[in-house]
Order: structure tokens, then sequence, then C-alpha cells
């Protein structure tokens, strides 16, 4: 068991593990900002639907936040960054994750707006998928080290002195 | 007599000193001693004084140290067989490695102290303990060679990344919404037209019963299946159009029509008065405090 435990760690702990999973992550927030992107109208019609973004703020998140995704995703894949841009993301997916449970718990039948206009609804499913993608941002924080854009461009790998 | 016995058989079994004379492992096996461990308890630890080499009798046990930044990485993995320490029974030395049980493990434990003499006595011992010394680092220098290449900087952070990154977000967001066609203003803003006024529930309800007025739920489809005034039509208001036609296109203007539908992020029943009025209905109003506010004052709804 412990054997298991030891590699189950190596995996978890690996930087490049960490690697894929950010450009996996980057890739994902680019594709779902793609249809928010050019309409925000309908996406503010996904937003409005949870009934928690107030009245003054729906517009302005539905303008803003399709800008964010896509931004943080290139920031991943180019590995610039990629601390700061996980720990926002990981942030946005608390709170995706807490919208999508409260409506869960009100019996609310709506679009979830997450990666496709329509024809995505809200569901314990999506919230596996938000935790799974949460951790992900969690193990890019504390693991990832290499292919990095630093000074030296991205091959460059700075060791310890 | 019987723990000598199988202390014997475990060091004539072990890498460390299977070649050596019958006679040393008798004088070995006098000074030795089993010691039994539990999962994940701690047989060496850093930095410790050492003075003990161990033999894995059965089980498992781990060696490991620490990196710069505190992170454990492991040297070696020990089975039955496998040795540790042997650099102790030759001279005084700190722990370099930590190990830990990784299994209910049984180990010889074998003193510097009485080793020399057997070391005076017996010359195979000696090349025995060296021939162990140099494997160890045969061993032990891949396995640092493969973590001191994990050890790399982690990615920098500071409190200006999290500006930079929202701040880009915030101009390119707004700049694009400003040249997209099917941009959206920044703010709901919606101006009732004049004509437009509100009406209480409690009266609202007694023209429903004299039948004097149409109610229309302005809430998207799937809020009103869950609940809805009785008699309401559903008029969401992403697909006015396509519904009205079909549903109030024929209806008197004079009718009296109430409005209602709204939530915290969205007054659906506004924009669809407004929608209401531009198609010449001249008596729309709209229910004050919405649906709740008709449920609060004990008004009926139907699923």
């Amino acid at each position: 068991m412990n054997r298991i435990w030891s590699f189950i760690k190596k995996i978890v702990t690996s930087e490049y593990v960490a690697l894929v999973i950010r450009i996996y992550l980057g890739s994902i927030f680019i594709y779902a900002s793609m249809s928010k992107v050019i309409e925000p109208a309908v996406f503010a019609e996904n937003i409005a639907g949870y009934r928690i973004v107030p009245y003054w703020g729906l517009n302005l998140t539905a303008i803003i936040l399709p800008w964010l995704e896509p931004i943080c995703g290139f920031l991943l894949i180019i590995g610039l960054r990629t601390r700061a841009t996980a720990l926002i993301l990981a942030g946005l997916l608390i709170v995706f994750t807490v919208f999508v449970i409260l409506n869960i718990l009100r019996g609310a039948d709506i679009n979830c707006g997450c990666l496709e206009k329509v024809g995505e609804p809200i569901g314990w499913a999506k919230v596996a998928q938000n935790t799974v993608w949460f951790i992900m941002t969690i193990m890019i924080f504390f693991f990832d080290r290499i292919f990095l854009f630093r000074r030296g461009g991205i091959f460059s790998r700075k060791k310890m002195e | 007599m019987e723990e000598k016995s199988r202390i014997r058989v475990k060091l004539a079994e072990s890498t460390l000193f299977r070649k050596i004379s019958s006679d040393a492992l008798d004088e070995i096996a006098s000074i030795a001693q089993e010691k039994f461990y539990q999962t994940n308890d701690a047989i060496r630890i850093l930095g410790e004084h050492g003075d003990s080499c161990y033999i894995v009798s059965s089980g498992a046990a781990e060696v490991f140290t620490k990196g710069r930044e505190g992170t454990k990485f492991e040297l070696l993995q020990m089975g039955p067989g496998d040795s540790v320490g042997e650099i102790a029974l030759l001279t005084e030395t700190h722990n370099l490695g930590a190990m830990t049980a990784l299994e209910e493990t049984t180990l010889i434990e074998i003193p510097r102290n009485g080793f020399g003499p057997i070391l005076q006595r017996h010359p195979d011992v000696i090349d025995a303990v060296g021939k162990g010394i140099y494997q160890q680092f045969h061993r032990v220098i891949p396995a640092m060679e493969r973590e001191v290449g994990r050890q790399f900087l982690a990615p920098y952070m500071s409190w200006l990344d999290f500006i930079i990154i929202i701040g880009l977000s915030l101009i390119v967001s707004l700049g694009f919404n400003k040249v997209n066609q099917k941009g959206i203003s920044l703010f709901q803003q919606i101006t009732l037209d004049e004509g437009i006024s509100f009406v209480r529930p409690l009266e609202a309800f007694l023209k429903q019963k004299k039948g004097q007025s149409l109610f229309v739920d302005a809430m998207p489809t799937n809020f009103y299946e869950k609940e809805h005034i009785q008699g309401a039509e559903n008029l969401p208001l992403t697909i006015f159009d396509f519904i009205y036609d079909m549903t109030l296109a024929d209806e008197d203007k004079e009718k009296e029509i109430i409005v209602y539908g709204r939530s915290i992020s969205r007054h659906y029943d506004e924009q669809v008065a407004n929608k209401l009025s531009l198609r010449n209905h001249k008596n729309v109003k709209i229910l004050k405090g919405g649906l709740s506010a008709w449920k609060k004052s004990g008004c009926p709804v139907e699923p």
C-alpha cells in the first residue's frame, strides 16, 4: 500500500505531469471562451439563469469574464506567470462550482454556459469536472517547473543555486 | 539462541556479508540484534548521530533526505538483504539520510561498538564493508542526480502579476466590446415606456378573479414551468417575437396586460412590458414585487 502511495505521490508531484496539465487546462479555458467572447448577450442570459449575479453587474461580468479565461489559458500554455494564473483560475472554478451547486439545490433547470452556449445542463457531473480542474490548478501552482517563459526564453530552466 | 540463529541466517543471506567466513558471521551475529518496526516508524533520523549498520531482514524501508526547499526526496528503497549505514561501522558519522519503515519491517542492527575487534580478526569483513560502501554510493548517486534534476526554481509570483492579468483582461474585453457588432452595454438600463405603470399583487388578484386582465410571465420557460400565476401566458424575452405572434398578436390592444417576472439578475418584466407597449398594447402594467410579492400576499400559483 505504501509503495502504491509513494508511486502516486511521484506522479502527482511530477513537473512533467504539471506541464501536461498546464497545457490541457490552458486549452480548455481558451476553448470555453470562444463562444462567449463573440456573443456576450447570450452569455449574459446564461449568467442571469443562475440568479446570483446582481442586476448592475450582469453585463460587466458577461463582457469581462470571457476574456479573462482565454488570457489565463494563453499564459498557462506559454508558461508565463503560471502561478498567478493558476490561482486566478482556481478562484474562478470555486465560484463556478458554488454557483452550480446552489442551483442544483434550488432544482433549477438551467444551462451551464461553461463550455457551450446551449445544451450543457448543470448537474453533479459538472461539479465533479470543475473539482478535477480545480485540483489541476493546485498541481500547477505547486509543481509546475519546466518550459516556463523566463528571461532566456521558454526553453531555459533556472536551476537552484 | 533462536534469535541469534535467525540473525546469523539473515546475515549470511545479506548482500553485505554473504561472502564472509563462517567464523566472522558468528561473531557479527553475537553483537547484532533484531529490531521490529511498524509501518511509517522512523528508523533513522536525518542528521542524528549514526552508530549502527542496518540490514533488512523482512519488510521494506525507505531512505530519504530533504532538498533545498524542504521537499523530501527518496534515495533508496530497501528490501530483504539490503543494508544501510555501512560507514557507521568504521567511523563516527551523522545520518546523511533518514529511514522509515514502509510496512512491518524487521531489521538487524549491527552496532559499531564491538565491531572493531571483528574487523581486526577478519580482513574479509573489511573487504565486505568497503564493497558495501561502494555499492551504496553506486545506488544513491543516480537517485540524487534524478532528484537534483527536479529541483528547478518555482515560478516567480507577485501581486503585480494579478494586477497585470486582470487589468489586461479589463482593457481587452472593454475594447473588444466597443468594436463588437454584438457588443452589449456595460450596465443594464431599461427606461419604461410612458403609460406603463405598476399594480400591487392584491389589486391584480382581484382583476384576475374578475377576468379583467391577461397575465404574462416574462421569465424563461424552465422557470415558468416550475411555478407561475394561474392562467398566465409564458412570453420569455429571448423568444418574444415568436411566442407573441402565436399567442397575443390577435389580442385586443386595449385589454389590460399585467406582466411579471424578474430575478436578482434580470428585470424581464420591464423589458417584456416595453416590447408589448411597442406592439401598441395601451394598457400594460407591471406586477409590483413580482411573483414573490404575489405569493407573499397569499395569491395562488400553479406549476
